[in-house]
């Protein structure tokens, strides 16, 4: 470790403010491999985004439904450098809109496991 | 299509406006990541801040991209992203990325940089420095 990095940690442990570096949220996962279906983390998540003000959840269905284009095959249309350019702009809305469609059926999921538990 | 891509990709129109959604639509993600990350996934919510970055580079997006990158550890992209949003016209915004980009590189152990951002985030803060400045800055003073 340089000495400037140890200086660095010593002065963050000193300063309060600072969040606490968690190493493990800081491995980076995939989006296919998000751990959704974890029913601690399931329940969280759900009384967090029950929790969204009214007009975001019809905005969000709009977003999604914007992004159901064939993004990919747009891209592979344009000019390589220009295509090159957008790459990592397409990957990552690409995945946005496979973590909103696994957010929806997680709703999905608890309201139809709600609905059975009351009948 | 293809020429709203070409614009995007020269820098002269965000990859929202040429796929035809809303402002709202994109501030809904934005919200929505910050009750993901309050659920305790910031994993997630780095998913939905980077898509929302992708469609519209605001500095209000990139701020909350950065503060969750701190909180990831991931302090080298919090201080790109803090530097990027930098560029904001307003002041106020400007000193809030300013207090990011210092605390990115206190992380990132690059102390002779972060006495500059304090000082930039002070100057810019008028009356309202962001929360959490002057305790970091005494702190800082003390060293």
């Amino acid at each position: 470790m340089s000495r400037r990095v140890e200086a660095g940690a010593a002065l963050r442990v000193a300063l309060p403010n600072v969040e606490e570096l968690r190493p493990e949220d800081a491995t980076p996962r995939p989006a296919d491999e998000l751990r959704l279906s974890a029913p601690e983390s399931a329940r969280r998540i759900q009384a967090q985004t029950s929790a969204l003000p009214h007009v975001s959840k019809p905005a969000l269905h709009r977003l999604r439904a914007g992004l159901d284009v064939d993004l990919p095959g747009l891209f592979a249309a344009l000019p390589p450098e220009h295509a090159a350019t957008l790459h990592g702009r397409v990957e990552a809305v690409s995945k946005m809109a496979a973590l909103l469609d696994r957010l929806s059926s997680l709703e999905r999921e608890v309201t139809t496991h709600r609905r059975g538990g009351a009948a | 299509m293809t020429n709203a891509l070409e614009s995007v990709a020269r820098g002269e129109l965000p990859l929202r406006e040429a796929l035809g959604l809303s402002s709202e639509s994109v501030e809904a993600a934005r919200a929505l990541a910050a009750h993901v990350a309050a659920a305790g996934r910031p994993d997630l919510a780095r998913v939905l801040l980077e898509g929302v970055v992708a469609l519209e580079p605001t500095s209000s997006a990139r701020m909350d991209l950065a503060r969750l990158m701190i909180r990831m550890g991931e302090a080298e992209q919090a201080w790109l992203h803090a530097r990027m949003a930098l560029e904001s016209v307003a002041p106020s915004e400007r000193s809030a990325a300013a207090f990011l980009a210092a605390r990115a590189c206190l992380s990132l152990g690059r102390l002779s940089e972060v006495g500059g951002y304090v000082r930039k985030a002070r100057e810019q803060a008028g009356g309202h420095p962001p929360v959490g400045l002057r305790a970091f800055s005494e702190r800082l003073a003390r060293r």
